[in-house]
């Protein structure tokens, strides 16, 4: 479970610090041209630059509660547009990563869900497969949805555009030295 | 001129008539595109949201085979590969991600030394072909045709080096010498939402409405995406738009490059217009 | 000081140097942390050392009194005192040394504070480091050498240049004390930025009614020489003797002989419209500028502000026209643009004999229009807008105009881009009608020479290009307009005669009004622009005292720190203006709900709500950041003074040498040094003044002699130091085959020195035996005997 706010924020801006101009984050001028910015800030419930003000409150844990990150489509609207030069994409990635170090789940876990299926397709073939991400994804979250998409699949059936059969990476073992090392890394 | 391509999931999977149409055109204007040879999956926009070195390696992974291939440019079509391989190869300017991402590397028996460029095919059609150079290549010109280049997100954020980011006009640029109208398209780089279509499924339409409504209030006859991500998002939810706006007339979207080489002479079949799915049956009748 | 003192104490008789060491407790500033006593223990064993001593405030009256009385007693030859930094007080040990007759160049100040005591807690090696310190100045201070003072007389007359309000006070200023001022502006008639606006807040007077009168006093001082349209091409010389050469632009009228009775524009054919213009007969188009077809050439004309290109006429008129030919006439004769011609054909029918053809060659410039007697030929803007906020001006719209009615000199100019003369050897109007003959199309660039003593720069800002900013749509939608566009717009003699109009001349019921574009952002420029959120508000007054309209301020901080200021931000609230605080993100023309058909769109967060908001709006205002005046680093080259990172002038210091630079003799005011309000920008000129009068009353400037000296014995003549020294101090002498160093351009910088292959250069005060001394004296170890 994660230590609440204080310590958290501590780290978020640790995590921020290894991105290239990450510690700008600390020079925020609260102007809110990244939320309004942002195409998808009206349905968050914390706008992009409210983000930042709760965790200066120490109320980090509350946003990764929410689910403000994972309505991040990461269009960079917010960074070009930041006049004082904040990476605010990287900070929402950096906020995922740290709600699923944390073992947070945010208040719509779909998001989450989708990404973590997404991250073994890769692990394990090296290639993502549109199909088999949603097929993986739907049975995670709720069968009536993926009804709901049964006519996308379909559709892009029809017209060629899905492959059945996943294409994998041919050198596996290079991607396993790769997994493998890191997971040393991290322990 | 030869160029090393990465395909990547998208346009390998979900949108051969783009690959098609990419050779296509650059054939006629004397580019070849090699395929890097056993590539793997860029990562992403989601990868990176749960381990940024894991992604940061998987996908400098292919810089590093390109690097051995000796190659200076690694060239995508598609704006999502071509943001994250461009971000690892940033992150290769980081002390510290350089450090830990390059173990990764090493274990594998790679190394990455920094020294490709990645790039889209629209910057490299508009920089290195050029205008004059594509004008010689048109045969068939659209005329009458008008068109919203839709550069969606990335393409010109957050490197903002090849484009404007905010009204980038790289693509217009690349087919303004097709002789088809290039209509002033406010909504070119706004977000089609990404994943968030299968996530938050209302949020993705009403990000995808906002960028057709603009297409139509501009009277663009087609939407020309450079992108298979924003492709699908574009024309697989239209029905789905009509269910929660005003939303009944469906715009066609093609790819720029399906433009681009029926200009150059191709024909509809050539191009895969029938793998649109909604088909621009006035392109379909004309270049039958 | 009197500085060209001595008294032969250089070397005493019998060449013994004898030093005095004073440490100074600066209260505990010194005395907490390096242990005072020590020092002076250290110091008395050291070699040359008279006398050592510490003091509570060396810098005090008593404390220089003690120096004085050593001097005399002790047979003191040198001086070291160990305190501050000689930035502080340099100057008064100098003082105090040469009051009681010893040069004062033979005095050494040893930073023990900055330096020292300062930057630690740790009081042993405080100690330890203050004792090196000492070292150095005492083993330096031995080399010294008695230098002398040089002083220069100060030439009276004043070169200003830019007339803004900040030059102009200073000018008159100036003036007033009876002293000649040429007065440099680069437009044709001074005023500046100031001379546009409508109202000057806090006060919201009239900026004519307090501007004119003072513009007018300039233009008629008997000791005011104005040179507008007119620039400083080159400066040479030094302090108290510059040489300038002015480059006077072609203006074509000769401001001798011009009186200003203004026929010449009311006679001008060419009126300026920079956008393709319709000329129509009977409501039917015949040229039609539009943009370039296809959406590429639209984007790049947007993006770069190119103008649209005029068309020709496409068609034969019908309708009112009479076929008098008129417009024919004057297009070839008055215009010579044979654009129009009159065609005969007696064999057609009855009342189809006349046609008029119409080719390429219309230059746009409505001199058809004009001579039309039956109104058949009408001329409008070929966007259909009645309003070109970006094209608006003050003065007469014609190709030869003054810049407003005020103008000072009221002295006319010919736009060489308008007027038809110059764009087809043709017209030749105002000339001929000049009751003085003061216009020729020949005239020349005029270079002038005068001499001057010292120079005051007070060239303004510029507010940045909105065109590379997208998002907020300046130059994309018409109703986006700048802050200074503005201004003209409510102007009393704008085009609009001050009403606030949409570009379709409709008044706008909502208006929004962006504060900080540009500004703090690290993407533009960093600094706070520090006058927009208060012109801002008074853009919001005035938009309510004359339309009934909406006024919102989408704003980060309201930074109101001025007199009456704060005072000013309460009356606008009491106004009903609508605050929101946030950035505005962009504005758009795309409408997303019925409200926002046909209106512009801004997006900003409320901050202080978290909600986004999208406000539709009719006209939108930006305030963009103001900036360096372009071609401001040009100009301090010029002048040998130095350029911010933001690209504004640098002052000697920013608190206690606001308006003075790093070269002597020249002198910053107003916008130029930094954004500035109009109080503050008359306050720095009325300052200024005040300096170069004091230079100016002395007479003369007294020149340091830390400055480089050749050996021309060494020097071999190869020239590599000239073009090195960053003050243009040295030159060749050309018989003798040596470098020669003007001491009065001399900044002591030692590159020279450093650069000469033959080390024939030393500077004086830092001799290369003096730094050798010194270093050893500062590295070398303690004795044991003090180190303990
Ligand atoms: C939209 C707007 C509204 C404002 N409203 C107010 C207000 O209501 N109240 C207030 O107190 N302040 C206001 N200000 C600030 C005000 O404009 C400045 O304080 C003032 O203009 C500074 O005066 P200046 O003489 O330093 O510079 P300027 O007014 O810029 O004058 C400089 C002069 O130097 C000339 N010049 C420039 N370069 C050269 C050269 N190389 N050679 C010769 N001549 C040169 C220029 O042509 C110009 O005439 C406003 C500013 C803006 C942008
Ligand atoms: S745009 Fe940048 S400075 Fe403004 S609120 Fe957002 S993060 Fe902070
Ligand atoms: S990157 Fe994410 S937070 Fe930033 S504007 Fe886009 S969606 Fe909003
Ligand atoms: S010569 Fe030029 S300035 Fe003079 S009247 Fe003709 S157009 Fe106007
Ligand atoms: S130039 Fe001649 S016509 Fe024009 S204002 Fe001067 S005197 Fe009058």
């Amino acid at each position: 479970m994660a230590s609440p706010g204080v310590p958290l924020s501590g780290e978020l801006v640790k995590e921020l610090e290894r991105i290239p101009d990450g510690e700008k984050i600390k020079q925020c001028i609260q102007c809110g041209t990244c939320s309004a910015s942002c195409p998808t800030a009206y349905a968050m419930d914390y706008t992009p630059r409210a983000v930042i003000a709760a965790m200066r409150a120490g109320q980090l844990e509350k946003v990764l509660r929410s689910d403000t990150a994972w309505l991040c489509a990461s269009c960079y609207s917010c960074t070009v547009r930041c006049p004082a030069g904040i990476q605010f994409t990287d900070m929402m990635y950096a906020l995922k990563r740290l709600g699923i170090k944390h073992g947070i789940t945010p208040k719509d876990d779909r998001g989450q869900k989708l990404m973590a299926t997404f991250v073994e397709d890769v692990d394990e073939s090296g290639r993502s497969s549109e199909l088999w991400l949603m097929a993986k994804y739907f049975m995670r979250t709720g069968p009536q949805a993926a009804l709901r998409d049964a006519a996308f699949a379909f559709n892009m059936w029809r017209n060629r555009r899905l492959k059945l059969v996943p294409e994998r990476v041919k050198a596996a073992e290079q991607l396993k030295a790769i997994k493998r090392a890191l997971e040393r890394r991290q322990g | 001129m030869n160029y090393l391509f990465y395909p990547g999931c998208a346009l390998e999977a979900s949108s051969p008539h783009y690959y098609k149409s990419c050779r296509l055109s650059c054939e006629k204007v004397g580019i070849q595109l090699d395929e890097l040879e056993d590539w793997t999956c860029c990562g992403a926009t989601a990868y990176v949201g749960t381990d940024e070195v894991k992604a940061t390696a998987y996908s400098a992974r292919n810089l590093a085979l390109a690097e051995r291939a000796g190659a200076t440019d690694l060239v995508t079509a598609c704006n999502a590969c071509y943001i994250t391989l461009r971000k690892s190869d940033k992150f290769f300017t980081n002390e510290t991600m350089r450090h830990d991402a390059s173990e990764a590397l090493q274990a594998a028996g790679l190394a990455y030394d920094g020294t490709v460029r990645v790039r889209h095919i629209a910057e490299v059609l508009l920089n290195d072909v050029g205008p004059a150079r594509i004008k010689e290549s048109i045969t068939t010109p659209l005329d009458g045709l008008k068109v919203a280049c839709y550069h969606g997100c990335l393409l010109t954020r957050p490197f903002t080096d090849i484009g404007d980011p905010e009204q980038p006009d790289i693509m217009d640029r690349v087919l303004a010498p097709t002789g088809a109208e290039m209509v002033d398209f406010p909504a070119t780089a706004k977000c089609c939402g990404g994943m968030l279509m299968t996530t938050r499924r209302e949020v993705g339409l009403a990000l995808v409405y906002e960028i057709l409504s603009c297409a139509r209030a501009m009277k663009a006859d087609v939407v020309a995406v450079a992108c298979p991500l924003c492709s699908v998002n574009l024309e697989a939810y239209q029905d789905a738009i009509g269910q929660v706006y005003d939303w009944d007339r469906p715009m066609p979207i093609v790819l720029f490059t399906q433009l681009l080489a029926l200009a150059q002479g191709a024909s509809a079949e050539d191009v895969g217009l029938d793998q649109c799915m909604i088909r621009p049956e006035f392109l379909m009748e004309r270049f039958a | 000081m009197d500085t060209s003192k001595g008294n032969g104490h250089g070397a005493s008789s019998n060449g013994e140097i004898r030093v005095g060491v004073y440490v100074c407790h600066c209260g505990t500033n010194i005395a907490a942390t390096v242990d005072v006593a020590e020092v002076v223990r250290f110091a008395e064993g050291l070699p040359n050392v008279a006398v050592a001593k510490d003091y509570q405030f060396m810098c005090s009256e008593p404390g220089q009194e003690l120096i004085q009385q050593d001097i005399t007693e002790h047979k003191l030859n040198r001086v070291v005192v160990a305190a501050c930094s000689p930035l502080m007080h340099e100057p008064t040990f100098r003082r105090a040394c040469a009051e009681a007759g010893l040069n004062p160049f033979l005095f050494q100040m040893a930073n023990i504070r900055e330096q020292c005591s300062w930057v630690t807690t740790d009081k042993p090696r405080a100690t330890e480091k203050a004792k090196h310190i000492v070292r150095a100045a005492v083993s330096r201070v031995a080399l010294h050498a008695e230098l002398q003072v040089r002083e220069v007389p100060v030439n009276e007359r004043v070169l200003i240049i830019g007339g803004g309000i900040a030059g102009i006070e200073a000018a008159l200023q100036i003036a007033d004390a009876g002293k000649p001022v040429i007065l440099v502006e680069r437009e044709p008639s001074i005023g500046g930025r100031m001379a546009t606006f409508d109202k000057t807040f806090p006060t919201l007077d009239c900026a004519a009614c307090i501007l004119t009168p003072k513009m007018v006093s300039a233009g008629q001082h008997r000791n005011i020489d104005i040179r507008s349209y007119a620039e400083v091409a080159s400066v040479s010389g030094h302090v108290g003797q510059f040489q300038v050469s002015i480059r006077r632009n072609r203006r074509y009228v000769d401001d001798k002989k011009c009186n200003g009775c203004g026929l010449c524009y009311q006679e001008c054919p060419a009126i300026v419209s920079p956008k393709s213009r319709k000329v129509s007969i009977e409501g039917q188009p015949y040229f039609v500028g539009s943009y370039a077809e296809g959406g590429e050439a639209r984007k790049v004309t947007i993006r770069q502000g190119d103008r649209e290109r005029r068309k020709p006429i496409k068609d034969t008129p019908t309708g009112d026209c009479i076929f008098c030919g008129k417009c024919a006439t004057a297009c070839s004769e008055v215009v010579g643009a044979h654009a129009i011609v009159l065609r005969r054909d007696e064999s057609a029918e009855a009342g189809k004999q006349r046609s008029l053809e119409f080719n390429g060659n219309c230059i746009g410039c409505g001199a058809c229009v004009r001579e039309c007697p039956t109104g058949a030929l009408t001329v409008t803007d070929a966007q259909d807008r009645q309003v070109l906020h970006h094209e608006m001006m003050l003065g007469p719209n014609k190709a030869i105009r003054v810049p407003t009615l005020q103008a000072v000199p009221n002295v006319p100019f010919i736009d060489e881009e308008t007027c038809i003369h110059f764009r087809n050897g043709g017209c030749g109007h105002c000339a001929e009608v000049c009751p003085q003959e003061a216009i020729s199309y020949d005239m020349e660039e005029a270079i002038e020479e005068v001499e001057v003593g010292s120079i005051l720069v007070a060239t303004g800002f510029d507010t940045i290009d909105l065109a590379p900013m997208v998002q907020y749509g300046w130059g994309r939608y018409d109703n986006v307009i700048s802050g200074l566009e503005f201004e003209i717009l409510c102007h009393a003699s704008g085009s609009t005669g001050g009403k606030i109009l949409k570009a379709d001349g409709t008044p706008p019921k909502s208006v929004a009004i962006l504060h900080c574009i540009g500004s703090r952002d690290e993407h533009y420029h960093e600094h706070c622009s520090r006058v927009c959120c208060m012109y801002s508000l008074k853009f919001a007054h005035l938009v309510r005292e004359k339309v009934e309209c909406d006024v919102y301020e989408f704003y980060i901080d309201i930074r109101a720190g001025g007199k009456g200021y704060e005072e000013f931000y309460k009356r606008l609230m009491r106004e009903d203006v609508t605050f929101i605080r946030g950035k505005a993100a962009e504005v758009t023309n795309w409408p997303m709900s019925p409200e926002e058909e046909g209106k512009l769109v801004v997006k900003a967060e409320d901050t202080l709500l978290g909600q986004i908001r999208r406000v539709p709006v009719d006209m939108v205002i930006l305030s963009p950041a103001l900036q360096a005046r372009e071609g401001a680093q040009t100009l301090a080259q010029t002048l040998g003074i130095g350029c911010g990172g933001e690209g504004f002038f640098l002052e000697r210091h920013p608190k206690l040498a606001p308006v003075q630079t790093a070269a002597d003799g020249v002198y910053v005011a107003g916008a130029c040094q930094s954004p500035k309000d109009i109080p503050d920008s008359v306050a720095q000129g009325a300052a200024a003044a005040a300096n170069i009068l004091s230079l100016i009353d002395k007479g003369t400037f007294s020149i340091e002699p830390v400055v480089a000296v050749i050996d021309e014995t060494l020097c071999g003549g190869c020239r590599t130091c000239i073009n090195m020294c960053p003050y243009s101090a040295l030159s060749a002498d050309e018989e003798r085959n040596v470098a020669v160093c003007e001491s009065a351009l001399c900044k002591g910088c030692g590159t020279c020195v450093a650069t000469c292959p033959a080390g024939a250069i030393q500077q004086q005060g830092y001799t290369d035996a003096q730094i050798r001394a010194e270093l050893e004296g500062a590295l070398g170890r303690l004795a044991a005997s003090s180190a303990e």
